[in-house]
């Protein structure tokens, strides 16, 4: 490479977002090119420079005074609380039915499906009472990044007549399992989709047993609303919803 | 009750804290317009502090913090989301290309600690000049010192973009740099 190639990587090398391998390559270069090292160092001082002299304001006293005022003023009793005891009806009953279910489905005492189920109704549940606040972008459990394809189902064509949009998406621990959990919503409807490792769901034998016995797919209904299994090979897909969201799993399983 | 409530506000003020200049800073440059910038830095705060349940700690709280204030810049300038998405092609190397055969860029980087104490206060017009979008990416990046992907899961856009507009951004900077010391007589002759 010529000395105008390497001074191409000059922003992603200063803000250190290359691959070893291309750094590696341009600090080799740099040690042995003196224009090169050159240049990099004044560039870096110039982006130095700058950024010290945007730095050096500071939050007035009086602003950070008012910050403190209204987390203070903020203490009262959350008024979601109300909220919360509203939805109380809509976790137990389909909890209850879905308890009777089991014991039928798997004749004997309920273990961890319904526990499973139960987390991830509740988890569902604050995405419906706005519980879980939806910053900007989507994030996940380390190790979950290949999921961007997320963000590109609702414009995948997949989705047919459905109209499908991501409302964000999460990290999240279920039952102890580190999860990402992806809000949608299709048709209006709130749907919470949640992806979990394969590997992590050894100790609920009970969801694993359901899961093969349908052949890698598994519906509990929770009354009004159904949750619907999916295994996928190194992840399991559980989606929640009153909506149907069959389409949305298949369109899932193709993406 | 009353206590957990108290250790509860505790936490969020300490973890908050180191942060409140950076936050700041960001609403001010970004915003510009002063009580506009407070109104957004306020309500970003509170609301954070509403869902501080939902952090999770051992994450990193700088960055759980910056979603609430863009949100909330996003609410109030609604025309920015989508201007983010903009991408203008434009060739890194091309304006680097561009400044190296400036003879009053080639000053600065000759003696930049001389140039930026002359030119002083100055500097943040510069900031002006760039919009909304090259400012906001600028400041996350170079300012904030937040990574490409954070900055794109913050904006809502790819890597690639958040790339090209800090790339546009940070050229545009130099130009209103050499802009600045050509007017102050800071060209040194060539030899
Ligand atoms: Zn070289
Ligand atoms: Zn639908």
């Amino acid at each position: 490479m010529r000395c105008q190639d390497y001074r191409k990587y000059l922003s992603p090398y200063l803000d250190s977002e290359l691959d070893a391998r291309t750094c590696a390559d341009i600090a080799e270069h740099l040690s042995v090119c003196l224009a090169c090292s050159r240049f990099f160092a004044q560039e870096q001082e110039v982006e130095r420079q700058l950024v010290k002299s945007f730095q050096k304001e500071k939050m007035p006293e009086e602003s950070w005074r008012t910050v403190l005022g209204r987390i203070n003023a903020y203490d009262s009793p959350r008024p979601r609380r109300f909220r919360l005891a509203w939805l109380v009806p809509a976790v137990v009953v389909p909890t209850a039915v879905m308890v009777v279910m089991l014991i039928f489905l798997l004749g004997k005492a309920p273990d961890n499906t319904n526990s499973l189920a139960e987390a991830l109704q509740d988890r569902h549940g604050k995405y419906l009472s706005k519980e879980i606040s939806i910053g900007p972008g989507l994030t996940w459990p380390q190790g979950f990044e290949g999921l961007t394809v997320i963000k590109h189902l609702p414009q995948s064509g997949l989705m047919g007549a459905h109209e499908v949009r991501l409302i964000g998406s999460q990290s999240c621990y279920i039952k102890d399992i580190e999860c990402a959990h992806v809000m949608y919503s299709c048709c209006n409807t709130p749907v919470s989709l949640f992806i979990l490792r394969k590997e992590d769901m050894s100790g609920l034998k009970s969801a694993q047993r359901l899961l093969d016995k349908g052949k890698g797919s598994a519906v509990v209904n929770l009354g009004n609303t159904r949750l619907v299994m999916k295994d996928l090979r190194e992840v399991v897909v559980c989606c929640i919803s009153s909506h149907d969201t069959g389409e949305l799993l298949t369109a899932f399983e193709r993406l | 009750m009353k206590e957990t409530h108290s250790t509860r506000k505790k936490e969020f003020i300490e973890l908050l804290s180191p942060h409140r200049d950076s936050l700041y800073r960001f609403c001010m440059h970004v915003i510009w317009d002063k009580n506009s910038a407070e109104d957004v830095l306020q309500e970003a705060i509170l609301h954070a502090y509403k869902n501080f349940d939902n952090f999770q700690p051992g994450t990193n709280f700088k960055a759980w913090l910056f979603r609430f204030v863009i949100n909330k810049i996003f609410d109030c300038n609604k025309r920015l989301k989508k201007d983010l998405q903009h991408v203008i092609p434009c060739q890194e190397w091309d304006i680097i290309e561009h400044l190296e055969k400036e003879e009053a860029y080639a000053s600065i980087l000759e003696n930049p600690s001389v140039f930026f104490e002359k030119v002083d206060d100055r500097i943040k017009d510069a900031l002006l000049s760039l919009t909304s979008t090259e400012r906001m990416v600028f400041l996350l990046k170079s300012v904030e010192g937040f990574t490409y992907k954070e900055i794109a899961q913050f904006l809502e856009i790819p890597i690639g973009t958040v790339m090209s507009h800090l790339f546009r951004s940070r050229g545009k900077l130099g130009e209103l740099l050499a802009g600045y010391a050509r007017k102050m007589g800071f060209v040194r002759p060539t030899p």
